[in-house]
């Protein structure tokens, strides 16, 4: 008996959501004016609450609206038990890059352990704070470590990141730069993928350094606490078997 | 703020440097957020540039540069001392936050013009942990065209 009554009420329930959904929809497209397009809506699974995704000049935007169309809600969306951010989760996979579109045939490669997890990141020898998530990323086992070298955030970065890049060792000519401070000693005149780095940085939109990216494609800004490193890391290379 | 300024990007569209969560989804300000300019005429022959500084963002003093539009640097430039931050790796480097004012000495050319546009070349950091890459900036400022002999 319930089960009669239930589907009736179920599909009634499903065309008031997607006539909400219409609703909202039509509301943002008004509000838009043109610029930026909706490249998404979906009700979220918090009361009447609407996720509405645009596309704009600026990128991709998360807003939420209610079912009414009345308000648009601007700003994060926290899970109340857990704290974690949902809107900056959904922004992350929204933002998502394909891990095997990442240019590592220009990387200077370290691997540790089985090397399982995986991590690229966009990295400047005159960035402080890419030193920090260096020496963090040291201290991981059975990771693979893809350092971009980002010559961007000084002049004299380009030098440097060429000449480590025209050394023998590579990875010891960056550790040495990165971490103890000494100057490669390497002519800075061989083919370097310095400049196309730079330019696929900024084609990412990579304007601050370090930018991180997981196996996941999901990509990072700045050197975070070393336990959320690790977090996303186990998340982003699960364990295959 | 950065909520009232995507709002008002989203809704009126008008472009421009606003708006941005797209790189930014961990509440990191885009940098021109970070630190916002502002220029305005002292008087005839000076004018004063302004970043506000967002909280937990700083600008290195020795990193900038301004130059005319086209990319002549201007020669007399005084920047105040800013706060000496110590790091054992990359030595010692002075910093600003929250507010900095820079003063700027304009030609006796750019002067009669009455207006000039500057770029301006600043880069900082977040003690978010990361640095941003520099920001180069073009601001317009009128110049007061005043008779008065001095």
């Amino acid at each position: 008996m319930r089960r009669l009554i239930a589907l009736p009420l179920l599909l009634v329930l499903a065309q008031m959501a997607s006539a909400d959904e219409a609703a909202v929809r039509r509301m943002i497209q008004d509000k838009l004016r043109g610029g930026g397009r909706i490249e998404n809506v979906q009700k979220t699974p918090f009361g009447d609450l609407y996720e509405v995704v645009i596309r704009s000049d600026e990128g991709l935007l998360v807003y939420y609206a209610d079912g009414d169309a009345k308000v648009i809600i601007v700003g994060q969306m926290i899970d109340a038990k857990s704290g974690r951010n949902l809107t900056e989760e959904r922004q992350r996979k929204l933002t998502a890059v394909k891990w095997e579109s990442l240019p590592l045939q220009w990387a200077i490669t370290t691997v540790r352990g089985s090397g399982r997890l995986k991590i690229a990141t966009l990295s400047d020898p005159n960035c402080p704070y890419c030193k920090r998530f260096e020496e963090d990323l040291a201290k991981l086992d059975d990771i693979t470590v893809h350092i971009l070298p980002y010559a961007v955030v000084k002049p004299e970065s380009v030098r440097q990141a060429k000449a480590v890049w025209c050394s023998k060792d590579r990875v010891k000519a960056w550790n040495d730069l990165m971490f103890r401070r000494i100057e490669p000693q390497a002519a800075p005149d061989c083919d370097t993928p310095i400049e196309k780095l730079a330019e696929f940085g900024r084609r990412m939109g990579a304007n601050s350094t370090p930018t991180w990216f997981l196996e996941n494609g999901e990509r990072y800004s700045g050197a975070l606490p070393l336990e959320d490193v690790q977090r996303a890391l186990d998340e982003a290379s699960p364990v295959r078997r | 703020m950065l909520r009232n300024l995507a709002l008002a990007a989203m809704l009126a569209v008008a472009a421009g440097p606003a708006s941005a969560q797209l790189f930014a989804p961990q509440g990191i300000l885009e940098p021109e957020k970070a630190f916002r300019i502002s220029a305005r005429a002292l008087d005839e022959h000076h004018v004063e540039v302004e970043f506000r500084i967002a909280e937990g963002y700083y600008l290195y003093r020795d990193r900038f540069r301004i130059a005319t539009e086209s990319g002549k640097p201007l020669a007399e430039v005084e920047i105040p001392r800013g706060k000496v931050k110590e790091d054992q790796f990359f030595g010692k480097s002075e910093t600003f936050r929250d507010l900095v004012r820079i003063r700027v000495t304009v030609s006796a050319g750019d002067a009669a013009r009455g207006t000039m546009k500057l770029k301006i070349t600043s880069q900082g950091c977040s003690d978010q942990g990361l640095c941003y890459l520099p920001l180069e900036q073009i601001v317009q400022v009128g110049l007061p065209q005043s008779r008065i002999e001095r």
